[in-house]
């Protein structure tokens, strides 16, 4: 464990890493300065309309902020503990899994990532 | 008694919900051509518009959406409802209401690692139904939801009890004269946090959990976390561990799983590793490596160099008999347009059969377009698509 330790302590202090984009309040970011657009959904917003009755996502639902190449967004703040499947709709139609969260599930078949609110 | 109603009436007090009507349509176009008999065979595949409305004040909730078809083939205008919806709720608390509807609150329950009842896993939202929700007692809170005559989705919720979540679904259907049952829910014990989910279908029970919150390195720096599980169906038993490494000072994330479904069976065993890292340069490299059931191994790897105006990267998987490579070129000359040229291959076949594509999209506060035109040995095809919404 000592090994493991020292081992993260030169990975992260050699900067090969930039620094985490992280803010408090439960915010999600995504680094891309090239997107046109990205959207948080999940299965708090019902995917962003792809799973209600009308099938199609709306380019409303979840829209993310753009600053300084990273995309902002959060969930509700009511949310209630629990787990939650959420991914970046980049582009109205790529689903891309937060790369800040090694926890994964499964939507559709894509690898998305799980959100745990404990 | 008194006490005991004014307790009920504080616990049932919440923020009023926002009010007021809201509406607007939302457009949506998909066109398509086949690119080696010329622009002339371009034509419109979807022509849709969604309308819809809502109206909503400190008691009654009002929603109304639908569906209006332009098919190109006949040229008459379809019209189809999608939901409708019209709630009571008892003044000044969310906790107790009332309604009928059509097409909305659809069945869905998630268990521990995937959903027990997915989105429209039960073809609800084509039926009219009705609802019943009360609540606010020691937080507890129960639903009922009527679809027709055949299906009904109740549940009794406690979101938070100080340490502990509780949740029961119970979701019936007439036609098959069964039922599926799911209590679910953790606690939160200081140092950790088992996660359970258990589930009745008819005669058979399954279950499955996970022990959250041990933390063996947790510094400025990283955590990892490390999660075993176990799951249980019938007579069968099985367990695995998961490993989660999130970087708290510098975007770098990893991890480790390993899960036997059954334990009896070590060759039912997955395991999979992997990590995503954005470097100094403003590089994203990602790598994930699996090996399914112990005989299917697979490696993704990428580099992508995401930048304005310009970046590119490339990604390769390899698994068995395949080894995929593509490579893109991305260009995003003004906030809001984006274009990316990728070209893919499979290394490993016969014939590598090369394809390529190049998308372009552009967003603005209305919406979305796009196009995507792509080439490979079979077919040239150029797709359209506009999505926007309008107030």
């Amino acid at each position: 464990m000592d090994r493991l330790i020292a081992l993260s302590l030169v990975l992260c202090s050699c900067s090969l890493f930039v620094p985490a984009e992280r803010e408090a309040g439960g915010q999600l970011v995504l680094h891309d300065p090239s997107a046109a657009t990205v959207q948080l959904v999940g299965d708090w917003n019902r995917w962003g309309g792809l799973e209600d009755p009308g099938g199609v996502s709306d380019p409303r639902s979840g829209a993310m902020e753009f600053s300084g190449g990273y995309w902002r967004g959060a969930p509700p703040p009511d949310l209630e503990r629990g787990r939650y499947r959420y991914a970046f709709l980049v582009n109205g139609g790529e689903l891309r899994r937060d790369p800040a969260n090694p926890e994964t599930a499964l939507y559709r078949g894509y690898t998305v990532s799980l959100l745990v609110i404990d | 008694m008194s006490l005991l109603i004014a307790f009920i009436l504080v616990m049932q007090s919440g923020e009023p919900p926002v009010t007021g009507p809201d509406m607007g349509i939302l457009i949506r176009g998909t066109a398509s051509a086949d690119l080696r008999e010329g622009l002339s065979t371009l034509s419109a595949d979807t022509v849709a518009a969604f309308p819809e409305a809502s109206w909503m004040d400190d008691m009654f909730e009002l929603e109304v959406s639908a569906r209006m078809d332009y098919p190109p083939d006949t040229q008459e205008v379809t019209i189809e409802p999608l939901t409708a919806g019209a709630f009571f709720r008892w003044p000044g608390s969310p906790w107790i209401s009332a309604g009928v509807f059509r097409g909305i609150r659809d069945p869905f329950v998630y268990g521990v690692s995937e959903p027990v009842v997915e989105w429209n896993s039960t073809g609800s939202r084509d039926m009219n139904g009705a609802s019943l929700e009360a609540g606010g007692v020691l937080g507890f809170s129960g639903w009922w939801n009527r679809y027709s005559d055949s299906l009904s989705w109740c549940g009794i919720s406690s979101p938070w009890l100080g340490f502990a979540q509780v949740k029961w679904d119970r979701l019936g259907s007439d036609s098959s004269s069964s039922s599926l049952d799911n209590i679910s829910g953790f606690a939160d014990l200081r140092f950790v946090q088992p996660w359970l989910s258990f589930s009745s279908h008819g005669d058979t029970w399954s279950g499955e959990g996970e022990l959250r919150g041990w933390k063996p390195v947790s510094n400025a720096f990283i955590t990892l976390e490390i999660v075993p599980m176990a799951s249980w169906a019938s007579d069968t038993l099985g367990a695995g561990l998961g490993a989660y490494l999130k970087g708290r000072s510098r975007s770098f994330s990893g991890y480790f799983r390993a899960f036997a479904p059954d334990l009896d069976n070590a060759g039912d065993a997955s395991l999979s590793a992997g990590f995503d890292m954005l470097s100094q340069a403003g590089v994203n490299w990602s790598m994930n490596a699996f090996l399914d059931e112990m005989e299917s191994p697979g490696i993704t790897a990428s580099g992508m160099y995401r930048a304005s105006p310009a970046g590119c990267g490339a990604l390769v998987y390899a698994g068995e008999d395949t080894l995929a490579v593509t490579v893109s070129a991305l260009y995003s000359p003004v906030r809001g347009v984006s274009s990316a040229l990728s070209v893919y291959t499979d290394l490993d076949s016969d014939s590598p059969d090369p394809g390529c594509a190049l998308e372009v999209h552009g967003a603005g506060s209305m919406g979305l377009a796009g196009i995507r035109v792509s080439w490979s040995r079979d077919i040239t095809e150029l797709r359209l698509g506009v999505s926007a919404w309008i107030d």
